[in-house]
């Protein structure tokens, strides 16, 4: 049984406990709601405050009072001024229940439980609170069933008793039966009953035991009027009264017409409440009461026996977040009444402990002004707001995703704080794996990263998740968890639910990973839920994937193009678009603004030679459809000249065939090109060459032989070895053996400092004939800069040593031969000289005797004169042959004008017999870097000569001149004297003992001598001279 | 005038002609000659035994001479006798016309000049005139 007080509160106030025993159970088993609040003394109720509020009933025992206080009962029990006290009861007996009754209060508690025996016996004192309140709220209630009632399934309703004793009515029975409620008042149905209907009555109560309703048709009903009106009628229970009938009786008159519209209007309520998943409720705002009904099938919303209750215990239920807000609205009742209905959205906690969105749809009807009770229909819209935030969350997602500045780890750990969100109690984790297949974390979350180390760690480096299904379950009994079950139970969680990503190609990119530390009650939202995040976040991870490639490979390429020196072009075919790397403004010189994007332009600028094959070829590889196309030409760089390129291109096609893009790489092989001509020469050179050249391979282990691995035709010529006996051999072979073993120190030093070096040996033909051969060793080092090979060049050298063989005896001969001279004429010189001195001395000392006799005086004349002209000849002999024979000479800075005035003054007599006009100019060059002693012997000469072959027809005129003309300083020596004959005597003006003229003290010496002396200070000496006219001896000196 | 002049030659001639122009120049009271070299060191190492001996004030040395010739005369006077007898000088006397040979008796600090053959009188006056500027 149910009552119509919701939870209500009671407190019992008894010293003995023991007693209270009974009346908590039948209050439990009454008011299973109800909070009960057990005191042991009047004070101990006093001291609890919270309980105030909610007091219904309160039970007081007699053994608390204390009689011996004056204060009437009405006094102690005054416990706040809310409280009212209705009735208090001594010794319980029927009469004193039934005053209770007749206050309208705990019928049952009356009737089942006061009645009973073990209640009358103990004393009990019994208080109500707000009986007024529960009285109206009773009545009202009332009211308000019978009007849906009315309005719904029947004309009138009317409850009666057990008795069958009318007890109230709607306000119907006027305009059906034509008699007023009071009318009704306290008579029985049966009088107004069709006699012949009466005997279905009986039948009630015995039918009502096991059904929830009769139903009687027809019943005639006596009318004000005294006939019979024909009903449909229902008995039922009075939900609120178990001592009460309801009795629901439909007009049979009307029926017709009206089934069809009560069908009609079932079907769309039940259409209407069936196509919105509505609940509706009503709330009544004056006594807090919700009524809900069912009747659209359970949604999870409301526990089957809760269809009533007060609001407070509905609003617990709310999602505290909601609740304030949905307390406000549930209150609020001020608003100015309207035909509109309102909305309001919140969360509401459904038996199983979710929470499910709710929005609810009412209207407030008012009562003279005042809000009476507010009818809403309440919508499950768990689904639709899950969808609502699941797309909301894909468009955040989405959102974020395509702002460049965010980061792809802050897209997914939204998504995934995001999913903590929507699905309670989860941890949500995308997982991927790295490079090495090591698990990862998308998001980088510090929890997850930490998660997924601790799973890495345990599972040797696999991903437990690769090739897992979608699945979900208890982690303890999934293979996945096997090895990492002290990693979930150190985080905490017991179970899983897995959903794995897939790109395009249904491979799997990613997992995502939902954990829940207790039991996952998943609902079929969130099934669909986590299938659409999975496509998601496949989706994300996809993109981001291809994204991050096409970074990579477009790094990649950018890297490639930076690092080859290759000019990269990428021609669009179909548009004709051509579009260059930098290469070619850095190899080619040209500048962006100069070159034109289409083909055109690129064949233009290859080398007119070369541009009709290239293009042929171009042409007939686009036609041919294969993949690659390669070519070598001269193309044109901007400064006009031509560059060698080898050119590489690959195509992109339709499926047809057709070419969409080429892409090239044109390469600068101008190098290689003038390299490749240059070898040609360099080859031409060698094998053209008489010198035989053979290059050998450097061992990489230095005592092992060299071998060789070239020889050219000259070698073989020379040797009699062919290419073929040699290459591949040690030069051994052909090198003489002491000669190898005389070179080995050189050679291996050589190699250690890989140095050129030349060496001789005495090698073997092939048929055993030695020669002599000079070897040029030129060693050659690889890229690294390592020795690698010999290239030696090879030249017979046989001849050649014979003729130095000659030439060094011819040499030593001759210097023998020179010595043995040099020592004769210094002998010879020395020789001459002492005697002639002697005799100098001798006429010296003859010279102071007077002779008188006249011949001898002439035979000593001609005897002093005689050894005077041999004195200077031989004096002029050695002079030469120390000249000769000292070939490095002093030299010193003089001033040529001191030198020449010295001369003069020494033959100061000799040009007074002359008396010539001498005219000396040496400003221009005043010093000369000379050999003094030899300076002044050629000045001597030079001026005696003058003088000496001076004209007799005219006065002798000597100019001496010098001057610089560039680094050289020039001394000219002029006379007007007789002239040389150059023609018959230029070989031999300044050779040994030559004589021009018919003079008898010329010795044919003096030019011979100056000549020498000039040489030997590295200077040049020549004459110009004309017969008659004079001579003009010009010396040529270097400073 | 000097008290003794020596002269060392291997010519004959040479010596005689020296002689002649010495005292025809009234240049030295008495002239002494040595063949060669070591005719002439033995000569001096002999003079200094000589109780109050006269050391030659002048030593005319010829350079091409057997035995010993004028260098290794010289190479040996200076060890021997230069440092005890600074007063004297030599002077080379030669037929040689090598300005090698002219430079070469530079480098000794006991020779006074160089004069070619044939001596004559005014050649002396130089050397004369070289010795009392000393």
């Amino acid at each position: 049984m149910t009552s119509s007080i919701p939870n209500p509160s009671f407190i019992i106030i008894n010293s003995i406990e023991e007693k209270n025993y009974d009346l908590l159970q039948y209050i439990n088993y009454e008011f299973p709601l109800a909070s009960v609040y057990s005191f042991d003394s009047i004070s101990a109720y006093h001291k609890s405050k919270e309980i105030d509020e909610n007091i219904e009933i309160c039970f007081l025992f007699e053994n608390c009072l204390d009689y011996s206080n004056a204060d009437t009962c009405e006094n102690i029990l005054r416990i706040s001024s809310q409280l009212e006290i209705v009735a208090i009861i001594k010794d319980i007996n029927y009469e004193n229940t039934q005053q209770l009754l007749d206050l309208g209060i705990c019928q049952i508690l009356v009737n089942d439980y006061l009645t009973s025996a073990q209640v009358k016996q103990s004393t009990f004192l019994c208080m109500a609170r707000n009986s007024k309140h529960v009285n109206e709220l009773s009545a009202e209630h009332k009211t308000q069933f019978f009007d849906i009632l009315s309005k719904h399934y029947g004309d009138l309703v009317i409850t009666v008793d057990r008795d069958l004793s009318f007890q109230s009515t709607n306000k119907n029975i006027v305009k059906k039966l034509g008699v007023t409620t009071t009318t009704l008042s306290k008579e029985n149905l049966r009088l107004y009953v069709h006699p012949e209907d009466l005997w279905r009555l009986d039948t009630i109560a015995e039918n009502l035991l096991d059904k929830d309703f009769i139903s009687i048709k027809p019943l005639r009903i006596k009318t004000a009027t005294g006939l019979y009106k024909s009903f449909d009628a229902s008995f039922f229970k009075n939900p609120n009264n178990s001592f009460e009938y309801v009795l629901n009786l439909k007009d049979f008159v009307e029926q017709e017409y009206k089934e069809d519209f009560r069908r009609e209007n079932n079907e769309r309520f039940s259409a209407i409440a069936e196509a919105t998943n509505s609940i509706i409720y009503e709330f009544y705002y004056e006594s807090h009461l919700l009524f809900t009904s069912n009747d659209n099938g359970d949604y999870g919303l409301i526990e089957a026996d809760n269809l009533a209750e007060h609001i407070e215990k509905y609003m617990d239920r709310l999602h505290p977040d909601d609740r304030e807000r949905v307390i406000k609205n549930f209150s609020g009742f001020t608003d100015f009444p309207s035909k509109e209905s309102t909305t309001i959205k919140y969360r509401l906690r459904s038996p199983n402990g979710r929470y499910k969105s709710i929005l609810d749809r009412y209207r407030i009807f008012f009562q003279n002004g005042v809000a009476l009770k507010r009818i809403g229909a309440r919508i499950d819209i768990t689904e639709v707001t899950a969808q609502n935030a699941l797309i909301a969350l894909e468009n955040r997602v989405y959102e974020m995703n395509a702002d460049p500045s965010c980061d792809f780890c802050d897209v997914i750990s939204f998504f995934e704080r995001r999913m903590e969100e929507l699905i309670p109690n989860s941890k949500c984790m995308v997982l991927t794996e790295d490079g090495d297949g090591k698990i990862e974390s998308v998001s980088q979350r510090d929890h997850n990263n930490y998660f997924v180390a601790e799973i890495a760690s345990h599972s040797k480096g696999l991903n437990p998740l690769r090739d897992s299904n979608a699945q979900r379950g208890k982690i303890s009994e999934n293979p996945i968890w096997a090895d990492t079950i002290e990693v979930t139970d150190a985080f905490g969680i017991k179970y899983f639910w897995t959903s794995p990503a897939t790109n395009k190609n249904q491979e799997t990119i990613a997992n995502i990973l939902l954990f829940f530390p207790d039991k996952i009650d998943s609902e079929e939202i969130e099934e669909s839920l986590v299938q659409r995040i999975t496509i998601l976040v496949g989706t994300l991870i996809a993109k981001h994937q291809a994204l991050t490639e096409t970074k990579v490979a477009k790094e990649r390429y950018e890297l490639v193009a930076k690092a080859t020196n290759d000019t990269i072009w990428d021609w669009n075919v179909s548009k004709d678009i051509l579009s260059w790397s930098k290469g070619l403004y850095e190899i080619f010189g040209y500048s962006p603004e100069q070159v034109a994007s289409s083909s055109t332009w690129w064949f233009s600028h290859v080398h007119p030679e070369d541009s009709i094959r290239v293009s042929i070829k171009l042409y007939r590889f686009l036609e041919q459809k294969v993949d690659k196309w390669q070519d070598e030409y001269r193309f044109e760089c901007a400064d006009g000249t031509y560059r060698h390129v080898l050119d590489r291109g690959f195509m992109e096609k339709e499926p047809d065939g057709t070419a969409i893009r080429m892409i090239g790489a044109m390469q600068d092989i101008t190098q290689s090109k003038t390299e490749e001509e240059r070898l040609k020469l360099l080859s031409a050179a060698i094998t053209q060459a008489n010198d035989a050249v053979i290059i050998t391979e450097t061992p990489r282990i230095s005592y092992d032989i060299p071998k060789i691995v070239y020889v050219n035709p000259a070698f073989s010529k020379m040797t009699g070895y062919l290419y073929e006996e040699v290459v591949g051999k040690s030069p051994s072979i052909f090198i003489g053996k002491n000669a190898m073993v005389e070179q080995q120190t050189i050679l291996s030093k050589a190699t250690e400092f890989n140095k050129e070096f030349i060496f001789e040996a005495i090698n073997h033909r092939k048929n055993g004939d030695e020669y002599w051969a000079r070897f040029s060793m030129i060693p050659v080092s690889d890229n690294r800069g390592e020795h690698s090979h010999w290239i030696s060049i090879q030249s017979d050298i046989s001849e050649q040593k014979e003729q130095e063989k000659e030439k060094e005896h011819l040499i030593q001969e001759l210097t023998r031969h020179n010595n043995d001279l040099k020592q004769f004429s210094y002998i010879t010189s020395h020789n001459l000289r002492a005697p002639l001195s002697n005799l100098i001395g001798l006429l010296n000392l003859v010279e102071d005797i007077v002779i008188e006799d006249e011949d001898l005086k002439e035979i000593i004349d001609g005897f002093s004169k005689s050894t005077h002209l041999l004195n200077q000849t031989v004096n002029d002999l050695i002079k030469i042959v120390i000249i000769k024979d000292n070939l490095s000479i002093e030299k010193e800075f003089i001033n040529i004008q001191n030198i020449i005035q010295n001369i003069l003054d020494q033959l100061a007599y000799t040009i007074s017999q002359y008396s010539p006009i001498i005219t000396i100019n040496t400003e221009n060059a005043p010093i000369l870097l000379v050999n003094k002693p030899y300076i002044e012997s050629i000045i001597l000469n030079l001026l005696t000569n003058s003088l000496r072959y001076s004209s007799p027809d005219r006065i002798l005129k000597i100019d001496i001149t010098s001057s610089i003309i560039g680094k050289e300083i020039i001394l000219i020596f002029k006379d007007n004297g007789i002239g040389i004959d150059l023609v018959r005597n230029a070989d031999k003006l300044f050779g040994l003992y030559q004589r021009f003229h018919d003079y008898p003290d010329s010795k044919g010496l003096g030019l011979y001598l100056v000549k020498s002396q000039v040489l030997s200070m590295g200077g040049s000496i020549s004459v110009e001279s004309e017969l008659g006219e004079g001579s003009s001896f010009l010396l040529t000196f270097k400073n | 005038m000097l008290q003794k002049v020596l002269c060392i030659d291997d010519d004959p001639i040479s010596v005689m002609l020296c002689k002649k122009v010495i005292s025809r120049s009234v240049f030295a009271e008495k002239t002494d000659s040595a063949n060669n070299g070591e005719d002439a060191l033995r000569y001096l190492e002999d003079l200094i035994k000589t109780p109050g001996y006269v050391y030659p004030e002048l030593i005319l040395l010829d350079l091409n001479m057997p035995i010993m010739n004028g260098w290794e005369f010289l190479k040996n006077y200076e060890q021997r006798f230069a440092s005890s007898h600074k007063n004297s000088k030599i002077v080379v006397l030669s037929s040689t016309i090598d300005p090698e040979d002219v430079r070469k008796t530079e480098e000794y600090s006991t020779v006074l000049t160089f004069i070619s053959k044939p001596i004559t009188t005014s050649s002396l006056q130089e050397v004369e005139s070289l010795l009392e500027s000393k």
